[in-house]
């Protein structure tokens, strides 16, 4: 299940479609982490994805007096999240959606145990994938979408979409398995989560 | 969406899945809410607001054809508004105008009125568009260039009209909503 899952009050929405600022805080409060963890994933860096929590939120609450509610709001505050992100991706990083070869022949034989994985390592290991094989992994393993989905959001094909993940799952084996990933000192979430 | 499952037979992907879910979630290093806040409190601009379109008159023609016919299904571009788009003129300052005219008609649109999420979702799909047309359009150089992207930008706010009027058309137009009148076109 997604971690936007997130029952939000209604009395607190209700005060945040008055604009009442102090409800507002506390729906940022509660999205603030999904959030980030979502723009992090697709973007790759904690600078960007703070703009595009910054962005998303303010859309959100700009918008959430039209909010008509028949809708489950946390999908909302993903949707226009996931906008957001992927909206930059595409206009700082034009080609992050082309079908690059990131130079790498994957070897898919290397069995990994991800269960056993240590977290710090695997984290590291998100980080050096594509832009576009991270986005991907992350939107189809974590957040549910089908790669039918993705390939509506990412302008490209479902075999786009299944190519990035085999893709990036390989890497990921490629990258854990031969130990090639360090962990680094600071790392955006072992540091702030 | 999709239930996770073993799509390769060789049960790593969901296994995989299961390991990104584990992780962390991460937050931000310094606190974004004041910054929001700020934000919030100053007046609201829109975020593509430069000069800029016609479509009054395609937006008359659509909504006083269906505030007459009390018409509830989704609107068709009526072939008036093809006739009148200065789209094929390929006249720059016929453009602008058509922009412009189009932004005027968008600003007078209720914003509190509630709309589905769906429609929001692309309302601000096509605003960001057109706020990343006009990036485009202040690094051109000459008429040339900024051609295209002034048809574009058109192309765009037609679209954003007509997905406001559509939505908000059926919540609030047959409901004697004056601002759906013709009269305040």
């Amino acid at each position: 299940m997604s971690s936007f899952c997130i029952e939000v009050p209604d009395t607190v929405l209700a005060r945040a479609r008055r604009g009442d600022v102090r409800a507002f805080e506390q729906v940022y409060r509660l999205f603030e982490r999904p959030a980030w963890t979502l723009a992090l994933r697709l973007c790759g860096n904690p600078e960007d994805a703070s703009e595009v929590v910054h962005d998303a939120m303010l859309r959100l609450f700009q918008r959430i007096a039209q909010f008509r509610g028949e809708s489950p709001f946390w999908g909302w505050v993903r949707q226009i999240v996931l906008n957001e992100a992927l909206m930059r991706l595409r206009r700082d990083r034009g080609k992050v959606f082309e079908d690059i070869d990131d130079g790498h022949e994957p070897v898919i034989d290397n069995a990994i145990a991800w269960a056993e994985l240590d977290r710090a390592r695997l984290d590291a290991a998100l980080g050096r994938l594509t832009d576009a094989a991270r986005s991907v992994i992350w939107l189809y393993h974590v957040e549910g979408y089908t790669h039918a989905e993705i390939a509506g959001m990412t302008g490209k094909s479902v075999s786009f979409s299944k190519s990035q993940l085999a893709r990036g799952t390989a890497r990921l084996r490629e990258l854990l398995g031969a130990g090639e990933v360090d962990i680094p000192c600071t790392h955006p979430l072992t540091a702030t989560a | 969406m999709h239930t996770p499952i073993d799509g390769d037979g060789m049960n790593a992907p969901s296994a995989l899945g299961d390991a990104l879910r584990a992780l962390p979630l991460a937050a931000p290093a310094h606190d974004l809410w004041p910054a929001l806040e700020r934000r919030l409190a100053a007046p609201r601009r829109r975020r593509w607001l430069v000069p800029g379109a016609l479509a009054a008159s395609l937006l008359f023609g659509l909504v006083w054809t269906r505030t007459l016919l009390h018409d509830t299904e989704a609107p068709a571009l009526p072939a008036t508004v093809v006739a009148t788009t200065p789209a094929a003129a390929d006249d720059l300052e016929q453009l602008r105008t058509h922009s412009r005219e189009l932004e005027r008609w968008l600003a007078r649109r209720p914003t509190q009125t509630a709309l589905a999420a769906s429609t929001l979702m692309a309302a601000a799909e096509v605003e960001d568009l057109v706020g990343f047309v006009d990036v485009q359009l202040s690094a051109a150089r000459n008429d040339a260039e900024a051609l295209p992207l002034w048809r574009q930008r058109v192309a765009l706010l037609e679209d954003l009209a007509l997905i406001r009027s559509s939505d908000q058309f059926e919540t609030a137009a047959l409901a004697g909503d004056p601002a759906f009148m013709p009269a305040s076109l």
